[in-house]
């Protein structure tokens, strides 16, 4: 049980996974950040073939070989991964997520990405490097099993290790103890971390994120009778005045489409729009205080432009103050939600969870979105309580928070025993990780 | 082997523990090792906090007179630290395998002895 890893020194070469649903961030450890970042969307094309490229490769097996392959259901499925395949327009391309509610859904379909990830992105054979995968922190102990005996059996890592990917945002910002609000595409949770250690008890966690503000932008932009036009479709365009109807022509020769992929474009679009113009008032959203903003303008792909003003800040007050949006919504607001989370834990741990709350994920990038965070909380905490917030300026650092947390905690010395290495794997199976990684 | 030869044999030779203690799920103690008093609430409150993890998140564990804050758990482990000092209890099934390590000792690795101990104890029937 000692630590025979020989790992040490300054040659480590271990890999940081950071399995999210917005995308798959891989990278080295010791690197400041990813290598790669994969969409957490794969193309599948259901090919209905004759499988002839499948039986030529198997006419050098024996003849049995051959059976199987005719008698099965003959359709071979192509997947597309990555952006330089997944955005170009293809017949009968569907788009499958592999990840639900925070955790690995599809297997089948996150084995294709990784395999894809070891042969392009790292362009290294998987039983040389030691994986550092991080993980949701509701994740289930069947998943992280079979996840586990995935990385083991099919790709013979030498040694592995699963993180939470709220203690590894906290380490990305310094802290071992901190309360972690995460906001990234489909959920905002607060998850309490007290020396390195997730409060299970404690996580609270909401779907208000990325995706539903984008739904709220698109809602609103075919309210005004704005048409979101995907820039595959548009061949040309002209230019026109402010607000005034685009005028573009189709590009020729499309293929015809799945609506899950067209769907899949428009919400890029939307999701650029998000990005570029959504803000957050530093106080309670109120009409007046709103219109006196300056405003931002904005040109979608088709050509068309306009500026937005109010309703740029009102959309993503639906994340602190669900109630504006839509009357009536009992969801949490991430005031609430980390407030609620800090409620349930123990209460000598509570002063140093305020004190240092780390704010994360890539929603958390809508312009404001700290410092209001920040007053919200000071508005509900009693005035005696040290607040104070963190939150990564820099551009890669909130968004690949949780991966860089995972590159700086494969590169310390004293990790470098806490892997599960594949002996201990093979001694102990797969309930190994359940002990090693708490 | 007596309950005493575990404790020291077993758990305290390891060096992935710095005390431990095997305990009745009444709260009577079996086994201890040295200096490390437990009372009698305090495991019994520890006892049932494996069914009711309630009873531990907001009040935390309480060992030798000092308070751990809870961390997580299931209905046979009970995991919690405070400062350089951690705490990993496993349930059997007639007795609470109790054990506190400190730096530089990692969690995982007491969690495993323990983990060990308590389901080599399970087959036995204890």
């Amino acid at each position: 049980m000692s630590g025979s890893m020989l790992y040490g020194g300054d040659e480590i070469g271990a890999l940081v996974f950071d399995v999210g649903h917005y995308s798959l961030r891989v990278g080295y450890a010791q690197e400041d950040s990813p290598k790669a970042e994969i969409p957490a969307v794969v193309g599948v094309v259901d090919e209905p073939s004759n499988s002839t490229s499948s039986i030529r490769s198997s006419d050098a097996m024996d003849v049995d070989e051959k059976k199987p392959d005719t008698t099965s259901p003959s359709s071979t499925k192509k997947y597309y991964i990555d952006t330089t395949t997944l955005h170009v327009p293809r017949k009968g391309m569907e788009v499958i997520s592999y990840m639900k509610d925070g955790m690995i859904e599809d297997w089948d379909l996150f084995e294709k990405v990784l395999d894809y990830t070891y042969s392009k992105c790292i362009q290294s054979e998987s039983e040389y490097h030691p994986v550092l995968m991080s993980e949701a922190p509701w994740n289930v102990r069947s998943k992280r099993e079979r996840l586990t005996e995935l990385m083991f059996e099919k790709y013979n890592v030498p040694a592995f290790f699963l993180a939470k990917n709220a203690v590894l945002a906290a380490f990305a910002n310094g802290r071992a103890t901190a309360l972690v609000v995460d906001s990234g595409a489909t959920h905002t949770s607060a998850v309490p971390v007290q020396d390195g250690y997730v409060l299970t008890q404690a996580i609270v966690k909401s779907p208000l994120g990325g995706d539903y503000i984008s739904m709220q932008c698109k809602q609103h932009l075919q309210d005004n009778d704005i048409e979101i036009v995907p820039s595959y479709l548009v061949g040309s365009k002209e230019v026109v005045k402010e607000r005034e109807k685009a005028r573009w022509t189709k590009r020729k020769n499309l293929p015809e489409v799945t609506t899950s992929w067209h769907s899949y474009e428009v919400k890029r679009v939307v999701q650029d729009f998000q990005a570029s113009v959504l803000q957050v008032l530093e106080t309670p959203f109120d009409e007046k205080t709103a219109s006196a903003m300056p405003a931002a303008h904005y040109e979608f792909p088709s050509g068309y432009h306009q500026d937005f003003g109010a309703e740029r800040f009102r959309i993503p007050e639906a994340l602190f103050d669900p109630g504006v949006v839509a009357a009536g919504n009992t969801m949490l607001g991430v005031g609430h939600i980390a407030t609620t989370s800090v409620g349930m834990c123990d209460v000598d741990a509570r002063p140093a969870l305020y004190a240092s709350v780390v704010v994360t994920g890539g929603n958390s990038f809508i312009q404001g979105f700290p410092d209001r965070l920040g007053r919200d909380l000071s508005a509900r905490v009693p005035a005696s309580v040290r607040l104070k917030t963190m939150s990564a300026n820099g551009c890669a650092e909130r968004r690949f928070g949780a991966w860089i947390g995972g590159s700086i905690l494969a590169s310390v010395g004293s990790f470098q025993q806490m892997w599960v290495s594949s002996q201990e794997y093979d001694e102990g199976g797969k309930g190994q990780i359940e002990r090693k990684c708490p | 082997m007596s309950w005493q030869d575990y404790v020291d044999k077993q758990l305290l030779a390891s060096k992935c523990v710095t005390k431990a203690a095997i305990v009745g799920l009444d709260g009577n103690v079996w086994a201890k090792s040295e200096g490390f008093e437990l009372g009698k609430e305090e495991l019994t409150k520890l006892v049932q906090g494996f069914e009711k993890q309630d009873l531990l998140t907001s009040s935390g564990v309480t060992l030798s007179g000092t308070r751990y804050i809870y961390l997580s758990g299931t209905d046979r482990v009970v995991r919690a630290k405070l400062g350089k000092v951690g705490v990993h209890c496993m349930k059997t099934q007639q007795a609470v395998v109790v054990s506190l390590y400190e730096d530089p000792i990692q969690p995982q690795q007491a969690a495993s002895v323990v983990e060990k101990l308590g389901e080599y104890l399970v087959s036995c029937g204890f």
